[in-house]
């Protein structure tokens, strides 16, 4: 048997542009290291790696990765959380993914069973630059009063002129994108009621967009488990006469017999979730026959191992499966790895706000996204590592747990 | 009143424990427990929900979980998160019941009962100080050999079942629960049970029939670790001496799983635990999974989730027990619930606990008598952290303010 390279150190990153990522750096050693990433409170994050799976991480041979997934699930408050302990988990996978393409010298992608397709087709999620952003508050975006920070401010755009916006992706060779205009009126009744007035003023940019540029250009509706499904269902009839590509986050994931009521009440397709974590949780979607598409982030369903089981086990079930983006950039490169392989992915979700922006200050490459689809270099493991910027920024904080 | 400073507490003997004690402008201090991988329950409280907190009314409970549940991004799934979100609603409870100087189960409703039986869980007090990821006590060989105390529970049931069956019918216990099958599972991880090992495991349960007869109950405990075929071998097996429950065949990960087994035994089989909100028992109540269902107030979002759990189980008419072996406010919790809810019928309990642990760290336990326990009559949750304990160099307190 070769001899197994031992992690060694297990290092985490936190930068005070970035409060809700978390940032995992593992080193083995044979003086390897990959990287990984998780969204989401991060605090908790970083006191579970390194209390926790530190203690049992070290010392271990970084190429089981299976064996290190079952073993840290154990510790995870629930199996299908997607708590702190889930979160974590992902980004320890994703490095270990990125560490294990760098010691066989192969792209993830090959790792995984190599492509299915050189490059997948993108839509546009049209988040402005401040999502996870450490900014202070201004005019929400919509608002009057609102000052678009650049040409991407694409949720402003989405409210105040979407014909503009869609007319601008178009140019850049998008050919779908996805908006959540509803979203601004859930807060008055926590989602469980929307009047006849709201509900108008919601369908009006899927109105206008698919009037102005019919099939040229798809639009999904991101629905973000905001409503209760009446208020879910009134909204997916409202916005049907314009074709929508699809209903996403329809109510809320804890009750999967409620999606699936959703789904029956709609000939749109329904996708879900990236609010969802592990294959038991998928399971049960796909078995209630709840959702057409099958949505998941890397960053928290519990790293690419997790991933590529679930988009498997969707395969056998018929269900396509779509990448969820707009969190971090090292996700995002894990995503499309992900993308190029499995036989049963067709679309992946990008921001070009964040691509032309913040991700670049975080990591030295990401994958290519051009004419509305995306690729990546053939780079050992995810092909992409931390700036200089990045890592001599006086924002950032590094915790350490070695041997 | 106001919420004027949240302080999490740790001890470094008891790394697995975290407690939560809400500070208001009136004096009062609620408390709340959690436990299981306690670092990010703890980091959670304090940089999440604790800002969150500082400067609201302590009795807008519904309100207060409501934020924090929105504060925490979280499904209906045990997390660092929700065990955050439940110390500090039962801390909250706590305040509530201070504040109109009533018992929880008072201002929960009031009660159906003012006592319940309870049963005792069959581990040692070493058992509270580990984390809980090895086999629930029986996984390294010192821990077989080396005594404990005076309930030393784990190996009385491992080697001489029908003696500590004997001695708990002496303190007026009449049911128990032991997981002698947990020992075989990792030289497999969980995939196959020999024939041998079957029948090994069964001797406890021998031994206790031999002993008492039926003049008490046994209650056998799974932990989830094996794979369906290997359950369904030993749960054959069990029929044999006819445990009250089988809890935990298999982990709530799969809830379909779980009603195969159910439907392939007679006995009762018991779930589960793990489990954070009342969604989340929704699909194994609707499908018949399970004939009772076992909650932990500290991981299913504190009393706010765990009376919705309960009236749930009611309404499909299974009837629910509170979990512990965990730490002294969750069982003070249990207590309080089991007064309150119609489908209470037991309170779990560890002695060994409860003796030789839970005393030094709160400054009253619950009253129990002839295996028996009495509601509560302190305002609150009935019970604080000991002065001692919190003055101790082992204990870790941090303050956030507002």
């Amino acid at each position: 048997m070769a001899k197994s390279p031992r992690i060694v150190k297990i290092e985490t990153f936190r930068h005070g542009e970035h409060p809700g990522l978390v940032f995992v750096k593992i080193h083995t050693d044979d003086g390897l290291y990959g990287i990984g990433e998780t969204p989401g409170s991060a605090e908790p994050v970083h006191a579970f790696i390194h209390a926790d799976v530190s203690e049992y991480l070290l010392g271990k041979d970084a190429c089981q990765l299976d064996l290190h997934w079952a073993s840290l699930a154990k510790m995870t408050g629930g199996m299908r959380s997607k708590g702190a302990e889930m979160r974590a988990l992902s980004a320890i996978d994703i490095a270990l993914w990125d560490l294990y393409g760098k010691r066989m010298g192969q792209p993830t992608y090959n790792m995984l069973g190599g492509l299915s397709r050189d490059k997948i087709k993108v839509y546009a999620t049209c988040a402005g630059y401040p999502f996870y952003l450490n900014r202070t508050k201004g005019p929400k975006a919509g608002s009057a009063d609102f000052v678009p920070a650049g040409p991407y401010d694409d949720e402003h755009s989405a409210l105040t002129d979407p014909v503009g916006l869609a007319e601008s992706l178009h140019a850049e060779g998008f050919r779908a994108m996805k908006i959540w205009p509803f979203s601004q009126f859930a807060a008055k009744t926590n989602g469980q009621f929307i009047s006849a007035e709201d509900l108008a003023k919601g369908t009006e940019p899927f109105r206008l967009i698919h009037e102005a540029m019919g099939d040229r250009m798809e639009i999904a509706v991101e629905m973000g488990q905001s409503w209760n499904l009446p208020s879910a269902i009134k909204i997916a009839q409202a916005v049907t006469p314009f074709k929508p590509m699809w209903f996403e986050d329809a109510v809320q994931m804890d009750n999967l017999d409620a999606l699936a009521q959703f789904r029956k009440s709609t000939n749109i397709p329904t996708i879900a979730s990236e609010n969802v974590s592990t294959r038991w949780s998928f399971r049960e979607m796909f078995v209630k026959q709840a959702t057409d598409i099958c949505m998941f982030d890397l960053g928290w369903v519990g790293g690419i191992s997790e991933a590529k089981r679930i988009a498997t086990m969707a395969e056998s079930f018929g269900i396509p499966i779509a990448p969820h983006d707009c969190v971090g950039p090292i996700a995002f490169m894990a995503d499309v790895h992900l993308s190029l392989n499995v036989p049963n992915a067709f679309i992946q979700e990008t921001v070009r706000s964040f691509n032309a922006t913040w991700y670049k200050d975080i990591v030295t490459a990401l994958p290519k996204v051009e004419n509305g689809y995306a690729s990546v270099s053939d780079d050992p493991g995810l092909g992409l590592d931390f700036t200089e910027k990045f890592l001599k920024s006086d924002q950032l904080t590094v915790q350490v747990s070695e041997l | 009143m106001r919420i004027t400073r949240v302080e999490t507490v740790r001890t470094g003997n008891i790394p697995r424990w975290v407690w939560v004690r809400v500070h208001t402008d009136s004096g009062i201090i609620g408390l709340g427990e959690s436990t299981g991988v306690s670092a990010p329950t703890e980091a959670h409280i304090r940089t999440e929900l604790a800002p969150y907190l500082i400067g609201k009314d302590p009795m807008q409970v519904a309100e207060l979980h409501e934020g924090m549940q929105s504060r925490s991004r979280i499904g209906p799934n045990g997390s660092a998160e929700w065990r955050a979100i439940s110390a500090v609603d039962i801390a909250l409870w706590d305040i509530v019941g201070q504040a109109t100087n009533a018992p929880i189960h008072q201002a929960l409703g009031g009660r159906v009962r003012d006592s319940i039986p309870i049963y005792n869980t069959c581990a040692d007090w070493r058992y509270a100080v580990r984390s809980g990821s090895a086999a629930f006590g029986l996984s390294s060989p010192t821990d077989h050999e080396t005594p404990s105390g005076k309930y030393d529970d784990l190996q009385g049931f491992l080697n001489d079942a029908g003696t500590v069956a004997e001695s708990l019918l002496n303190e007026g216990i009449k049911a128990m629960k032991i997981w002698p099958f947990d020992q075989f599972v990792s030289k497999t991880n969980g995939q196959h049970i020999s024939a041998e090992d079957v029948n090994k495991g069964m001797e406890p349960f021998r031994k206790i029939r031999e002993r008492v007869g039926n003049k008490i109950e046994i209650m056998a405990e799974l932990h989830g670790m094996w794979n369906i075929p290997s359950i369904v071998k030993i749960v054959n097996a069990l029929e044999e001496v006819e445990p009250y429950w089988v809890e935990d065949v298999i982990t709530a990960d799969n809830v379909e799983g779980l009603r195969q087994v159910q439907e392939r035994t007679h006995l009762t089989v018991l779930g589960n635990e793990t489990l954070a909100s009342a969604e989340a028992y929704l699909p194994m109540l609707s499908n018949g999974a399970i004939r009772i269902l076992m909650f932990d107030t500290t991981f299913v979002g504190g009393f706010t989730e765990a009376r919705k759990v309960m009236s749930l189980a009611e309404a499909h008419k299974v009837p629910a027990t509170p979990h512990d072996c965990n730490g002294p406010v969750n069982l003070f919790a249990g207590i309080h619930l089991c007064m309150h809810a119609p489908n209470a019928f037991i309170q779990e309990t560890t002695r060994a606990f409860i003796h030789e642990v839970y005393g030094r760290v709160v400054d009253r336990l619950p009253r129990i008598e002839n295996g028996i326990v009495y509601a509560p009559e302190d305002p609150g949750i009935g019970t604080a952290l000991r002065e001692d304990f919190l003055a101790d160099p082992a204990t870790v307190i941090t303050v956030v303010e507002g």
